[in-house]
């Protein structure tokens, strides 16, 4: 479900590197995901990379024991590199002795075992690079979690990205629990600020039918999800349909004059909708009420006035509809 | 920033701490004996002078606390798993409080009179008073009350309400700027906190707080802040970056902003189908039972980061996920 | 930004007669006043008629104290009295001021290390007030070196650029508005900034109207403080929405009522 797929190495005996390497074969055949290559031994390393290096793998990790030789394999092969230090300190050292090398594809992480340590790390080098220009630090992240408990787990990865964290390795297989994870993700990297859309169209809630009650309203993913959370709420199976105001809401888009009886109309019949449902009544904002007369006038159908407030939709379909 | 001593390869790194000029209002909820009410304990929130668990640059003298929503009826719309921890005690919410206390380990109770809505039950203010006394005989922990969510009842019912609780320092909601008066007399005059909510719209909370500070300018340092929180997966990024921004603002110095807030986190969640659909209608989403508790720890662990001083919740191990991420995080920690 | 109450001053005859008579009534009437309006230091200067400024400052800054909880802005060329005042603030104070002259801005810099105080530095020299931005800005940075070199954090620095009065000096609005904004291109973080904003509409009609103009002109160049009238309620309600545009504060509808409860 991630963008990468971890292959953790099995630790630094010499002996590991065959089987390290073994693993990235699979890793390689079984997925066609980007892939985080996790060995700090060096002929571990340079052992599996040739099999994986087509994809462009991230490296984990350079460290003051082994970084020269391991810039070298991220350097020969164009791969980027992580960067790996048990303080901010000897992280920066560390970094710059990698830059002096020439090499300046890297990951940065502030390893620690602790929750708060780890975002307090992750705050310092975002800042530092941010506000002070500290180039050193002006690479993204990569955080591994340590929480063991697979819920704990979850919380503590929701924990750094929100902190900063630009990747993020978890143990966690189990859908229901990276689901929110992503989600969470979605919603971080959404800009609040920019009004997001639904694709326009026809959404049937439930098990839809000829029988079924028709809501209209706009592709403002805000409103949208309001009316279809509380449609699902009336537990009646129902259409929706998202006319296209280019993503704004139901106020702005009539002032706008990109909610219009006209639009609905087209929305019907684009739609197909006199198909699939067998009565003609469709229900609109009430803040939109005006819209009644004209909408009827012009598609033909009858409009029923829903409430001002998604809220209100569950008793306004009971009252209605049940 | 970086900067390398003469002639030698140490590097040290200046930690960047930003000047905060302000600080949070910390305020106490409930009373204790010495305070003329009848609670084990007082709690405090707020007065931090940093953002979110950032102690390396501030204080953060209290921690987040968890209330845990008990109603005085059974709700009818809760998924099993999350019905199944209070199956016996659903029709008694002083034995429901207590277990949440008991059992769970509830900071706070948060009590919601779902009854007196008129479309449900309609249940009478002097109900309401009955069950709230059992309550707040059954637990010693401070209390969050909050109403039917239908203003025109709730008035009748909260004034009710802040009367028979007299001097235990209730955190009472809502107040919303086109229903706060009522709520705000009440609280005035038998001494409790009040939350101030507002539509995700941090220009409404400022103008709600003065509205209430015109009302007493003791109710004012009482304030908690309701900046309305949207669940995960359905406009979260909203309520996130208003509240870093209300926060953003009290640390600067607009004192009008300077409250804790708290945050409906189970309320939210709990109707969403992420949290109530069944791995047979979203056969992509995993099995309901964890994915709902994951749903509300999650909604809540990013509220945390974005400075929600004070959580609703349902669940009782997502609360005691969230509660234990809140142990960890409080530790002080160094960069 | 925010005002700094210029009304605690010898200059004017209630003060004068309150210090030479040591009744802390008037002082301590206009330090609640000031406070009451918004102001968000208080400026205290004991007046050209005093004989003796080093006790009669020490006075001021206790009586002052005693009436309201805001930091002072010790006012005045006799360095001592500045001293002596510092040494009985209860918070960190602001001196005002200090020109680009060597030996007093060793003193008064030594002097605002010590005791973590704030200073003014003027944009001028022994020759005077300079007509032209780059002379002025040229100044400033003197100041910004000085500040460095005392390992003083930069933005306790507020520099003012010195306005004169419009009905004499028509062409030096224009140049100090220009200073201002190039003083916040001099560092990272850049220095503060002020102004006696009263000086303006010396000897002009309709003075308050200048003043509250200028400021807001002002504060679109990164004005960050002005001595000026608290009590001018106008100049609260243009600063008010001023603030809003600026988005130094968030709005709300009664954005003007709560900028005189907040000050800074």
């Amino acid at each position: 479900m991630g963008r990468y797929f971890a292959v953790e190495g099995l630790g630094n005996a010499s002996g590991d590197a065959g089987k390290f390497k073994e693993a990235v074969e699979t890793a390689v055949a079984k997925t066609a995901k980007s892939l985080l290559l996790v060995s700090e031994d060096v002929a571990a390393m340079a052992a599996a990379l040739p099999v994986a290096v087509a994809r462009k793998p991230l490296l984990y990790a350079a460290t003051a024991d082994n970084y020269m030789q391991m810039t070298e394999l991220a350097q020969s092969s164009g791969c980027a590199l992580a960067v790996k230090a048990a303080n901010l300190d000897a992280l920066a050292e560390l970094v710059d002795k990698i830059i002096a090398l020439g090499y300046r594809e890297l990951v940065l992480d502030p390893v620690s075992p602790e929750t708060g340590t780890l975002i307090a790390r992750m705050t310092q080098i975002r800042r530092l690079a941010v506000r002070k220009k500290f180039r050193t630090f002006g690479y993204p992240t990569i955080a591994f979690t340590t929480e063991h408990d697979e819920q704990a787990e979850l919380l503590q990865a929701a924990t750094y990205m929100a902190k900063y964290t630009s990747v993020l390795v978890v143990r966690t297989t189990k859908k229901e629990l990276l689901l929110p994870l992503l989600s969470w993700r979605a919603n971080l990297f959404t800009d609040p600020q920019k009004p997001v859309a639904v694709e326009p169209g026809l959404y049937a809630i439930g098990d839809a039918g000829p029988a079924s009650p028709v809501y209209c309203t706009t592709n403002f993913s805000l409103t949208y999800f309001l009316v279809e959370g509380e449609v699902e709420a009336t537990r009646i199976p129902s259409y929706i349909i998202a006319v296209d105001t280019g993503g704004i809401s139901v106020l702005t888009a009539y002032a706008d004059n990109k909610f219009t009886a006209e639009k609905i109309t087209g929305a019907i019949k684009e739609l197909n909708l006199e198909e699939k449902v067998r009565h003609r009544k469709i229900v609109i904002p009430g803040a939109v009420a005006v819209l009644k007369g004209r909408l009827e006038d012009e598609s033909g159908w009858e409009a029923i006035v829903g409430p001002r407030e998604a809220s209100g939709i569950p008793k306004f379909a009971r009252d209605r509809f049940s | 920033m970086g900067k390398r001593g003469k002639g030698e390869e140490q590097i040290t790194v200046e930690i960047y701490k930003e000047k905060h000029r302000s600080q949070v209002r910390e305020v106490v909820l409930g009373a204790a004996g010495g305070g003329g009410g009848t609670r084990s304990h007082t709690i405090k929130v707020g007065g931090e002078t940093t953002l979110p668990f950032l102690h390396f640059e501030g204080e953060i003298p209290n921690r987040p606390v968890i209330a845990m929503e008990v109603w005085d009826m059974v709700p009818a719309d809760w998924p099993d798993n999350l019905k199944a921890f209070f199956s016996d005690v659903y029709s008694d919410p002083a034995a429901w409080a207590k277990k949440c206390v008991d059992l769970y380990g509830a900071d706070l109770v948060a009590l919601r009179f779902k009854s007196a809505d008129p479309e449900i039950r309609d249940a009478s203010a002097k109900d309401c008073t009955a069950a709230l006394k059992k309550v707040l005989a059954a637990v010693g922990v401070p209390l969050i009350v909050y109403g039917c969510g239908k203003g025109d009842k709730d008035n009748e019912i909260m004034g009710a309400l802040a009367e028979a609780a007299e001097g235990e320092n209730l955190l009472l909601g809502v107040a919303e700027p086109d229903n706060y008066k009522s709520l705000a007399a009440a609280a005035m005059a038998y001494r409790h906190s009040i939350i101030a909510q507002s539509p995700i719209d941090i220009n409404i909370a400022k103008q709600l707080n003065i509205l209430i500070s015109e009302m007493s300018s003791s109710l004012f340092e009482r304030i908690v802040i309701d900046p309305t929180v949207a669940a995960l997966g359905y406009g979260l990024e909203y309520s996130y970056s208003i509240m870093e921004r209300i926060r953003f603002g009290a640390l600067s110095g607009d004192r009008i902003l300077a409250m804790p807030m708290i945050g409906n986190v189970g309320n939210e969640v709990w109707s969403k189908k992420e949290a109530t659909g069944s791995a047979d209608e979203y056969p992509g989403w995993g099995e309901q039972p964890e994915r709902s508790l994951a749903w509300e720890a999650v909604t809540a662990t990013a509220l945390l980061q974005a400075g929600m001083d004070i959580l609703v919740m349902r669940h009782p191990h997502a609360a005691a996920l969230v509660k234990q991420s809140i142990d960890e995080l409080m530790r002080d920690h160094n960069p | 930004m925010f005002i700094i109450g210029e009304r605690i001053n010898g200059m004017f005859h209630d003060i004068a007669r309150a210090i030479r008579r040591k009744d802390p009534g008037p002082v301590q009437e206009w330090a609640r006043r000031q406070e009451a309006m918004g102001a968000a230091y208080l400026d205290l200067n004991v007046g050209p008629a005093v004989a003796d400024r080093v006790p009669a400052m020490r006075w001021l800054v206790a009586v002052t104290q005693d009436a309201s909880k805001l930091p002072l802005c010790l006012d005045s060329t006799d360095y001592d009295a500045i001293e002596a005042g510092l040494e009985i603030c209860t918070k960190p104070a602001m001196i005002n001021s200090v020109p680009v002259v060597q030996e007093k801005m060793d003193r008064i810099f030594a002097m605002a290390a010590s005791y973590s105080a704030e200073i003014i530095g003027l944009t001028m020299n022994e020759t005077g007030v300079p007509r032209d931005v780059e002379s002025r800005i040229a100044l400033a940075v003197e100041l910004v070196m000085h500040c460095d070199a005392h390992a003083i954090p930069i933005d306790k620095l507020y520099i003012d650029p010195l306005v004169l009065p419009v009905n004499i000096s028509q062409d030096q609005g224009p140049a100090v508005l220009e200073t201002l904004r190039q003083i916040k291109l001099l560092s990272d973080p850049p220095p503060k900034t002020t102004l006696g904003l009263s000086n303006i509409s010396q000897g002009t009609k309709s003075r308050e109207l200048i003043n509250r103009v200028f400021v807001v002109m002002a504060m679109a160049c990164g004005l960050d403080a002005a001595i000026g009238d608290a009590c001018d309620e106008e100049l609260a309600k243009a600063v008010a929405p001023a603030r809003i545009l600026l988005n130094k504060d968030i709005y709300c509808d009664s954005y003007v009522k709560i900028f005189s409860n907040q000050g800074r």
